[in-house]
């Protein structure tokens, strides 16, 4: 049976998963609605799939140990502590580490004209979005951020006040907001339609409720919506 | 030279002449106990006390989010729980666990009679109680700390966390670690020195090697901490702004300060269960462990790896994406050395005939875990991953997957294992391998399914969730398997009563083992081995199964009790050739006086009682120079007789004696936390917000100039004070020392006068961490003078002579290193002005 | 040089190599956050770029260095011969052992240099 081509193996295995485990959820890792979330969801199928393998061979050598006891007496030492020690780490850590690299690169916001802009600033216990480039002047809102579906959006996070993070699951990976310090996250959601998020760092007793939606709207739609949001308050 | 005591007759005067020396007297005389047995127990029971504690707090966590939208508990206690349960585990029971489980076996295990600093290991024991009580005083009275266990800034800044919260974790913390740092130099010094005659380093137990690398690994790992604690504490009493970018200081640096501790960690914690495990599975295989040498190897790997690893905590910070890089391949690649030793252990198990004894029950139930736990640390490495489940319960799950699968486990077997030598007992029936399944099944039940509530999206840290998150199920199993777990803790805890208590009596080397700890009566007297045995092998009983027997009448080293004197043998690191009787000290109060006396240091910054603190910091360093009165001998001895038709020199008049090598260890934590420190200030200048600051901070040179040269004469005339000519002179001598505290008070003093010229710290970082580096030059030098005119005592009062000078050795290492740190700092002062005007 | 590798065998020879590579370590770090924050990677020539350059030789020397105690380590094993304990020779081995592990570590890392975006 030939195996289906590449690019199908990441869906295919996602879906065999999604169906298998029950992983779809407002805030799923799995259930994913943007190409970032996407690609880190097949990696966790692959990653998945490796450590069950590993662990297998694990617990088949310890039962092998107590069910045929003396069974590798004959094996060479060098067998275990090399093989087992150091060539078996290689073969799989370099094609991870190789695979890590070239994904996260691919994951990374590198420059890009024509990502739109908007600035985030965290406090407790609320996100602030300005967006700076919206048409008739900034706009600003709280706790909702709205977006163009299938278009980068290029968030410039900061922090008010404490350390929190910035967490969209469905969509993509999170990044802290830190006082004195600007981070950014490129986020697209493919698809109109909402999006929670959480504060994904510990940031007081407000932490749990401090929640995030994303409004994705058709792209035609998106800057007249902007034009009707608030102007930032002084 | 005398000839040495004529042996007695029989084994049990021996023992009564021993015992009556050695052992800790009754009732009050108990706080006075500075015995290794006793000292190591009351770790373990402390240790078990405070994990039944952190267990309590764990449990209301998963009350509390076995449903959605629990009215049980409010998100301000919540805050105190989960920080106290991390902090409890993480600072007040697993490191002071292995710490006495080490303390108790490695004298046993090495031939030796106590660890190389009896009174230090009562020190650390108070402090850690101390410390631990003001920690638990703070949870009963509901003023925990409550910034998570890693407390991040500016949440734990005194403008967000303005209660008295943080600072009982960053002082009870810091109390409980001087227990860790003392324990560290003790191990060291114990495994290098204080071994059996023969015991050469390839000939000794993996235990200690293992002992060894992981207390090299605190002594570097904890001052990043302490220093980082001790920064924030500064900041919250007295406003000097290191982690506040408002002006020009750091939440990272917190950050960075913290895992740099933080990573090593839980290398710290794993590397003991992992020499436990080394040591409990080749003896349930009933054959040698497979491997030696590159066990040994991949445990310093180990240690060294682990310390390049701790960006992977912040790897959603922002850094620079090849940091990013570096740190994921440093994370992959520590999974190599930890693979050789699973293997090893695997093969042995292989090549062996295992029993599936209760000890062997729990080793697989590690293997189990941990495995798992070591997996999916592979797939925390991988960045991408790494930023989706960062921060949630994944990592929760992971977390504990390593730490109860590589920690708990392994000292479940220990446990079982070492009780029959504890107590003397074994068990009739055992309710062990009832506690074991309880303890297996829940834990997988409440961590397994947590590792998909995590990609389920649910972060760290909350005390609620709504019910349409798909949240719920996965809490409640979590929930219900925390609570068969805590059973079967419980049902452990039970066993281990009834096996204490109704056991019954335990026949010699129940497991017939090698290593010496067996060859000991069960339980062991205060002096451990009647003589000490000479080694040739690696598995000393395996060749001479009534070894013990043998000790037990004299026929080995030290078979007799000298003068009152409590005796044994140090020797050469590599050879394990006699090199030194080691005299040890007796049971005193000065341990605990010594630990009340820094308690009142840390308890009067905690209430800001400033005055008393400088008070109860004089009182409590006085104390410990105290110590010392009952140090030392006041007559050349030349070298003793040992037994066996041979002789050794007292340790005072050896080259290489334990108190020496305690200095060495001691100077290394010492230069990392202040390498910490001048991290701190390059790390603000380079990436804090708000730089350059508004004033430099330009000394002149002639003040600095006048504070090298005052330290370089201090370090040349203490040397000098040891030279031919002078040490055998005494009023030769005592001048080098009068020049040399005559010097340090110079430095000193020309160190306040640079002081005088930084403008107010708490306006930046800048003058803040400069002040903080003058700061702690200035203490060296103080140090220093006090070192110097100690010295002078010593030797006016006859405890220093020719073949006598090891208290001029020790303060000769520090003048040097105190000369070091104080060019290190100048120079770090004058160039960074010249660097920021470039 | 003569002298270092015919000296019995000291416990100090097995962190050597590792003491290297933490100095790798810390100073690819320092310096590629220093870099970042002073532009080095915007000096470019080509497909080379300042920063990367000395990453790349910071790197290489400490790989040098690595070579040079491997060698060191090799030397002292070859010559040790029966006349050195059971001790000196295992801590002989054992060094050599940590030697190369750390020449390992240290490569591993510097795999990143290549492979990655510098700064962001």
């Amino acid at each position: 049976m030939r195996l289906p081509a590449f690019r199908f193996t990441g869906p295919a295995v996602a879906a065999v998963g999604l169906t298998l485990a029950g992983c779809t959820g407002p805030l799923s890792t799995l259930d994913t609605a943007g190409p970032a979330a996407a690609s880190i969801a097949t990696l966790w199928w692959v990653m998945l799939a490796g450590a069950m393998a590993l662990f297998a061979l694990v617990v088949a050598l310890l039962l092998a140990a107590f069910v045929k006891p003396g069974s590798g007496a004959g094996t060479r030492p060098l067998l275990w502590l090399a093989g087992g020690g150091l060539v078996l780490p290689a073969f799989v850590l370099t094609p991870l580490l190789f695979y890590a690299l070239w994904s996260g690169e691919r994951l990374l916001a590198h420059p890009l004209s024509g990502a739109i802009r908007i600035e985030a600033e965290a406090r407790q216990w609320q996100w602030t979005f300005t967006y700076p480039d919206a048409a008739g002047g900034p706009r600003s809102t709280v706790n909702v951020l709205h977006v163009p579906a299938g278009s980068p959006v290029d968030l410039r996070i900061t922090s008010a006040d404490v350390i929190h993070s910035f967490w969209v699951p469905r969509l993509a990976g999170k990044i802290d907001a830190i006082p004195g310090h600007t981070n950014m996250l490129r986020v697209v959601a493919e698809r109109p339609g909402f999006y929670r998020g959480v504060c994904a760092e510990f940031c007081g007793t407000g932490h749990t409720g401090m929640e995030v939606l994303v409004e994705a709207h058709p792209p035609d739609e998106y800057a007249a919506r902007l034009v009707r949001l608030a102007e930032p308050v002084h | 030279m005398t000839a040495p005591p004529a042996p007695p007759a029989d084994p049990i005067r021996l023992h009564k002449q021993l015992d009556a020396v050695w052992r800790t007297p009754a009732g009050l005389g108990q706080l006075a106990a500075v015995n290794h047995s006793v000292i190591g127990r009351r770790f373990i029971v402390t240790a078990l006390v405070f994990f039944a504690v952190g267990g309590i707090l764990a449990m209301l966590i998963r009350a509390q989010l076995a449903t959605p939208r629990s009215a049980f508990l409010g998100p301000d206690i919540y805050n105190q729980i989960f920080t106290m349960h991390g902090t409890v585990m993480m600072f007040l029971f697993a490191i002071p666990l292995f710490e006495g489980l080490a303390m108790y076996l490695l004298p046993k295990m090495l031939g030796a009679r106590d660890m190389a600093f009896p009174r230090l290991s009562a020190y650390g024991y108070w402090c850690y109680l101390f410390g631990g009580s003001i920690l638990l005083l703070a949870l009963f009275f509901g003023v925990a700390p409550d910034g998570g266990w890693f407390m991040y800034t500016p949440l734990s800044s005194r403008t967000y966390t303005p209660g008295i919260n943080a600072d009982v974790w960053l002082i009870g913390v810091t109390f409980v670690e001087i227990s860790a740092l003392s324990a560290a130099v003790e191990i060291i010094v114990t495994v290098l020195k204080l071994r059996a005659p023969g015991m050469s380093l390839d000939k000794m137990p993996l235990f200690a090697w293992y002992m060894l690398v992981t207390a090299f690994m605190m002594l570097v790992g904890f001052p990043p901490l302490i220093l980082g604690s001790v920064l924030l504490e500064v900041e919250r009493a007295f406003n000097l702004p290191f982690f506040d970018p408002a002006r020009g200081g750091d939440p990272l640096l917190w950050q960075h300060l913290f895992w740099l501790f933080g990573h090593p960690e839980v290398y710290i914690i794993f590397l003991p269960a992992a020499g436990v495990v080394s040591t409990v599975l080749p003896v349930l295989a009933r054959r040698e462990i497979i491997g030696y040498l590159w066990i040994v190897v991949s445990i310093v790997a180990l240690a060294f790896l682990s310390f390049g690893l701790w960006v992977h905590h912040m790897f959603t910070v922002g850094i620079p994406h090849l940091a990013l890089a570096f740190f994921s391949a440093a994370s992959t690649a520590v999974a190599v050395p930890t693979a050789v030793q699973i293997f090893a252990w695997i093969g042995t198990l292989l090549a062996g005939r295992p029993q599936l004894k209760l000890p062997m029950l729990f080793l697989l139930g590690f293997f189990f875990v941990f495995v798992a736990g070591g997996l999916t640390g592979v797939m925390l490495a991988v960045v991408p991953f790494n930023w989706q489940v960062h921060d949630t319960h994944f990592v929760v799950a992971h977390l504990h997957y390593v730490l109860v699968g590589g920690f708990i486990f392994p000292m479940l077997a220990a446990a079982y294992y070492w009780l029959p030598h504890f107590t003397g007992r074994s068990p009739r029936h055992s309710l062990g391998t009832g506690a074991f399944w309880l303890i297996f099944i829940g834990f997988n039940l409440t961590f397994l399914v947590m590792h998909w509530t995590g990609l389920m999206g649910m972060p760290r840290r909350v005390y609620t969730y709504s019910p349409d998150t798909g949240w719920e199920w996965l809490n409640l199993i979590s929930s219900i398997g925390g609570f068969l777990m805590a059973m079967g803790f419980a049902l452990f805890a039970v066993d281990l009563f009834l096996q204490w208590r109704f056991g019954r009596r335990a026949e010699r080397n129940p497991w017939s083992a090698g290593t010496l700890e067996w060859a000991t009566p069960m339980p062991p007297p205060a002096y451990n081995f009647a003589s000490l045995p000479p080694v040739t092998a690696r598995a000393p009983l395996a060749d001479a199964r009534d070894l013990g027997t043998e000790l037990a009448r004299g026929r080995g080293y030290l078979g007799f009790v000298r003068h009152g004197w409590l005796e044994t043998l140090g020797v050469e690191i590599t050879s394990g050739r006699v090199e030194q009787v080691v005299r040890l000290p007796r049971p005193t109060y000065l341990p605990l006086i010594s630990a009340l006396l820094t308690g009142v240091f840390f308890v009067s910054v905690l209430f800001k009682l400033y005055a008393l603190a400088v008070l109860g910091f004089v009182a409590a360093v006085g104390s410990l120079l105290l110590w010392s009165v009952t140090s030392g001998d006041r007559r050349d001895r030349g070298p003793l007789p040992i037994g066996c038709g041979e002789v050794a020199p007292p340790h005072s008049e050896a080259p290489d004696a334990p108190s020496r090598w305690a200095m060495v260890l001691v100077l290394v934590a010492d230069a990392t936390a202040f390498a910490s420190l001048a991290f701190g200030l390059l790390f603000l200048w380079v990436v804090a917000p708000n730089w350059p600051p508004p004033q430099l901070i330009e000394p002149g040179l002639t003040k600095s100039a006048l504070v090298i040269v005052a330290l370089a004469i201090a370090a040349w005339s203490g040397g000098r004070a040891l030279a031919p000519g002078f040490l055998e002179a005494p009023s030769r001598r005592d001048l080098q020392m009068i020049i040399a505290a005559a010097a340090q008070t110079t430095a000193l003093g020309g160190l306040i006068a640079i002081l005088m010229i930084v403008p107010d710290p708490t306006r930046h970082a800048y003058t803040a961490a400069t002040f903080a580096i003058l700061i702690y030059a200035a203490m060296h030098a103080g140090l220093g003078v006090i070192f110097a005119l100690f010295g002078l005592w010593r030797s006016r009062n006859g405890y220093v002579s020719a073949v006598r000078s090891l208290d001029l050795r020790i303060a000769v290492l520090w003048h040097k290193a105190t000369l070091g740190i104080g060019v290190a700092s100048l120079l770090l002062i004058h160039s960074l002005p010249w660097a920021m005007g470039q | 040089m003569k002298a270092l590798s015919q000296r019995p065998a000291g416990p100090v020879f097995l962190a050597l190599g590792f003491l290297i590579w933490a100095s790798a370590f810390s100073m690819l770090y320092a310096a590629l956050s220093i870099g970042c924050e002073l532009g080095w990677n915007s000096i470019t020539w080509g497909i080379f770029d300042l920063l990367r350059l000395i990453l790349f030789m910071l790197w290489a020397g400490h790989m040098t260095l690595l070579a040079w105690l491997y060698r060191v380590c090799r030397k002292r094993l070859d010559t040790s011969g029966e006349e050195n304990s059971s001790a000196a020779r295992f801590l002989g081995r054992a060094s050599l052992g940590a030697t190369m592990a750390a020449v390992a570590s240290t490569f591993w890392i510097g795999l990143a240099i290549p492979l990655s975006s510098t700064c962001g």
